[in-house]
């Protein structure tokens, strides 16, 4: 019952920032020119502004943020480690990569291509971290150390592509920091398949992940197979994170501090969790999103750095009276 | 119902621990394996829960009429030694998970009878008054006796335990042993790897020592077992 208002109360914060976003920003738009521009249609300029500018920013951030938070959550729980996160896990470390490559025009390819490119590789990049995640005395302090320094050096790896190919500081920071400045609706449609596939994986193993909590030995006696279960929750969160990370850029925090937050906010169950860090994860990223365009107009943080700033002291926070 | 150990040979995949080994387990007795570190305790544990797989010989489970079958894994609840503790869980949603099973794995929750028999085992083990508290926040004995009420809740045939017990103190392993023999003669076979002799001479029904690589099982009465493995 709990639930259902905060779902509620999520869905109207959301549309509250929704409202924001297309209402606000730098070219000025009075309530009276957009409700002219909705009802009559007889404004391009005007229809361009609010449809072709403001809206698909506004859904990737809330797709995009539900990409994090989800595969933050999947990763925590996964791994039984607090620190879970695909950015500080290194899982996004290979899409980071292939962003660079784009940005520098190295990788000249169509946006499906490069998605799909940017996906594979951060299912590769996975692919180590699940190796070091299946040994059952693994500690999560080593998981830690070894997905940090991948993805640390895929940070240097993709800022060292960018240096040499001299590409601009705004386009770079847009990859290291993560923007949603000038999105259009191409961008948008092919994280769609993606986004979906991801959450599919995640909905058909969440069972198992519950199960996953009491650990291997116990998991097996159940009749969960952990090894697969985490190769299935691991991949799913490549993908997710894989897919956000080619549109956005990096987003660093995001994928952390929403499963912690969702935790705290309705309860442990693994499924809960995992279904609701995808409302809160675009909560998070739709707010940032806006103060990231809208405190220093006319000029824009990288959104991920807006989500570090406030998610940080919110992280220590938790961390500090929760874990 | 027994399990029935067939000539089997224990061990990690290059070193044999156990050779030939010919051996029961029946339900309705509590057997304890006792032995010293590293004599091969764990491993004839993890060997029945297919953990580890036996060497040569084979395994099997013996139905009340004398027919093989080969649910042994189904008929089999086990508490490995070493767990971490989970995180973020209550004990009612640990115990409540014991019920999980793979049949409707898309959308599993526990049945008004699995609550039922959850509800019975935290009863059993006395820590029903702890139901909605983190399990991380219970002392070492309370944590032995949620894993105890999951593994109840299983209502499986056999209950193997890897258990270190050396933290705990002398009643709560008195509890604990008490209530191993009470789940024994529930038909129940209970089979515990244990280091802690003066409560097996005084619990078990049967004796499995472990020395110098063999198997030998001693029969009532036990008295100074610990003269046996040193």
């Amino acid at each position: 019952m709990r639930n259902s208002y905060t779902i509620i109360t999520i869905l109207i914060l959301i549309s509250i920032g929704f409202a924001i976003g297309l209402l606000f920003g730098s070219s000025n738009l009075s309530i009276q020119d957009f409700i002219n521009t909705i009802t009559t249609k007889n404004n391009p300029g005007h229809i361009m502004i609010i449809w072709d500018i403001r809206m698909p920013r506004i859904v990737i951030a809330l797709v995009v943020g539900a990409g994090f938070a989800i595969s933050g959550a999947l990763l925590q729980t996964t791994t039984r480690n607090p620190l879970g996160d695909p950015q500080l896990f290194g899982i996004t470390g290979g899409a980071l990569i292939v962003n660079a490559f784009a940005v520098s025009g190295i990788l000249n390819v169509e946006i499906w291509q490069e998605m799909s490119i940017a996906v594979i590789a951060s299912i590769l990049g996975s692919g180590l971290i699940y190796y070091c995640s299946s040994r059952e005395q693994l500690k999560p302090a080593t998981l830690a150390l070894i997905g940090f320094s991948i993805g640390a050096m895929s940070i240097a790896i993709s800022t060292g592509i960018m240096a040499y190919s001299r590409v601009f500081t705004q386009q770079a920071l847009g990859v290291i920091g993560g923007s949603t400045a000038n999105l259009t609706w191409d961008d948008f449609i092919p994280i769609i398949p993606f986004t979906i596939l991801g959450i599919f994986i995640c909905l058909m193993i969440s069972n198992r992940l519950h199960v996953l909590v009491l650990g291997d030995t116990i998991a097996k006696t159940l009749g969960v197979n952990s090894k697969q279960t985490r190769l299935f929750a691991i991949i799913a969160a490549a993908i997710l994170s894989g897919a956000s990370v080619n549109i956005v850029g990096s987003i660093g925090l995001l994928g952390l501090i929403t499963p912690h937050i969702t935790r705290i906010i309705v309860g442990n169950n693994v499924k809960t969790i995992l279904l609701y860090s995808i409302p809160f994860g675009s909560l998070i990223m739709i707010y940032s999103d806006q103060i990231s365009r809208l405190v220093f107009m006319p000029y824009e943080v990288p959104v991920g750095l807006v989500i570090t700033i406030i998610g940080a002291p919110i992280m220590i926070y938790l961390a500090w009276r929760h874990l | 119902m027994k399990i029935c150990i067939n000539n089997a040979s224990f061990g990690y995949s290059k070193t044999i621990l156990l050779d030939s080994i010919n051996l029961e387990i029946p339900t309705g007795e509590f057997t304890c394996i006792i032995g010293s570190n590293g004599s091969g305790k764990s491993t004839i544990l993890k060997t029945l829960t297919n953990d580890l797989i036996p060497i040569n010989g084979e395994i099997f489970l013996k139905d009340d009429y004398g027919n093989n079958t080969d649910d042994l894994q189904k008929s089999i609840s086990y508490l490995p030694a070493g767990l971490q503790d989970p995180l973020h869980i209550t004990v009612a949603e640990l115990v409540n998970l014991s019920r999980f099973n793979m049949t409707n794995i898309y959308n599993w929750k526990p049945s008004k009878i699995d609550i039922e028999k959850v509800n019975n085992s935290l009863l059993k083990c006395d820590i029903e008054q702890f139901s909605n508290i983190q399990f991380t926040n219970l002392s070492s004995g309370e944590k032995q006796r949620v894993w105890l009420a999951f593994c109840m809740a299983q209502e499986k045939k056999f209950l193997l335990l890897d258990e270190s017990l050396n933290n705990l103190d002398y009643p709560t392993r008195k509890i604990f042993f008490n209530m191993l023999k009470d789940i024994s003669r529930n038909d129940t076979g209970v089979l515990l790897a244990s280091h802690d002799l003066d409560m097996v001479e005084r619990y078990a029904d049967q004796v499995l020592l472990i020395k110098n690589n063999t198997l030998q099982r001693l029969t009532k009465p036990f008295s100074n077992l610990s003269e046996y493995i040193f």
